[in-house]
């Protein structure tokens, strides 16, 4: 079973963050065009949604970072 | 929270903030803070695109689409239905406002609306006339009422009592490009015109009189003379949906 890792690295190609890398599995059953088209489309509705929340997490944490900054 | 939007909706645990030198203020999270989800926490992407195919689909149909292409069944078409309303309401206040600045500006000039004409009268002056009456009818505030509304009162009185239709009318201009622009007067939350059709057409004409060469606005003072017949329009050419 083919397996997708997911790195999200921010500018100065750090991890961004909990996760260092998180991994998908391909789950085709056959290697039919339409079983290889339903596991894909099956791993974008599982990373997108995982890239969107940490991204929002990041942007949060960064505004939260901002704010104990003594000096603003 | 959960937050609904064009992908999956995931949980997210956001931060909440307490000025501690300041204790009987609210406290705010970090989309206060940052304006963001000041309404509901249904992304703006996911509201653009339940409201654009509410143009072409049933508010039911929009439901089934929006969890095909989310995965999940996030908005309900009654919810669906309160997005488009509150959008529609936005912008017609931002339509008010534009008029209203327009006719307040007194080095515009505004062109006269020819009230009634007789479009059977043979002598009269030939124009083009783009007419497409779209009527709808009102829908019930909610599901739940309409059921009760069944279950209480006698069927024959419950037929009689249909909600009312909502007209639109939708007058086209023709720009010297060839495309077509669409004007329809602004509403409240009830469809009732907060600005008449006529002046939303003055005011327009007026702003492209001064952007855009004479050419293109006689031809628009052609569509005008015939404004005031759309607004009162029943004809056969209308087009009647009554699938929603």
């Amino acid at each position: 079973m083919p397996t997708i890792e997911l790195a999200l690295r921010d500018d100065n190609n750090q991890i961004m963050g909990h996760q260092s890398v998180k991994k998908y599995s391909l789950d085709w059953k056959s290697q039919s065009f339409h079983d290889i088209e339903g596991a894909v489309e099956n791993f974008k509705n599982l990373a997108l949604p995982d890239i969107e929340l940490a991204l929002l997490e990041a942007t949060q944490r960064a505004f939260i970072e901002n704010k104990k900054r003594p000096d603003l | 929270m959960t937050i609904k939007n064009t992908l999956w909706p995931h949980y997210f645990q956001v931060q909440r903030f307490k000025d501690a030198t300041r204790p009987d203020e609210k406290e705010q999270t970090y989309f206060d803070l940052t304006g963001q989800f000041r309404e509901a926490y249904i992304s703006l992407r996911l509201q653009e695109l339940s409201a654009y195919y509410s143009n072409r689909l049933s508010y039911k149909e929009v439901e089934n689409l929006v969890a095909r292409v989310t995965g999940d069944r996030q908005l309900s078409d009654q919810k669906i239905w309160q997005i488009v309303n509150h959008k529609t309401v936005e912008i017609g206040q931002a339509w008010q406002i534009e008029v209203e600045q327009t006719f307040g500006n007194k080095a515009l000039s505004f062109p006269k609306i020819q009230d009634k004409i007789d479009i059977y009268d043979s002598e009269s002056r030939e124009v083009i006339v783009f007419e497409d009456a779209i009527q709808v009818r009102g829908q019930k505030k909610n599901r739940v009422q309409k059921q009760k509304d069944n279950e209480e009162r006698p069927a024959q009185t419950v037929a009689k009592e249909k909600a009312p239709p909502v007209f639109t009318n939708v007058v086209m201009l023709q720009k010297k490009n060839q495309e077509f622009e669409y004007i329809a007067a602004p509403v409240d939350e009830t469809g009732q015109e907060i600005v008449s059709l006529p002046d939303v057409l003055k005011s327009r004409a007026a702003l492209l009189r001064s952007v855009i060469n004479y050419c293109i606005i006689t031809q628009f003072l052609k569509y005008f003379e015939v404004s005031a017949c759309l607004a009162k329009s029943s004809s056969g050419l209308s087009r009647t949906d009554l699938s929603r």
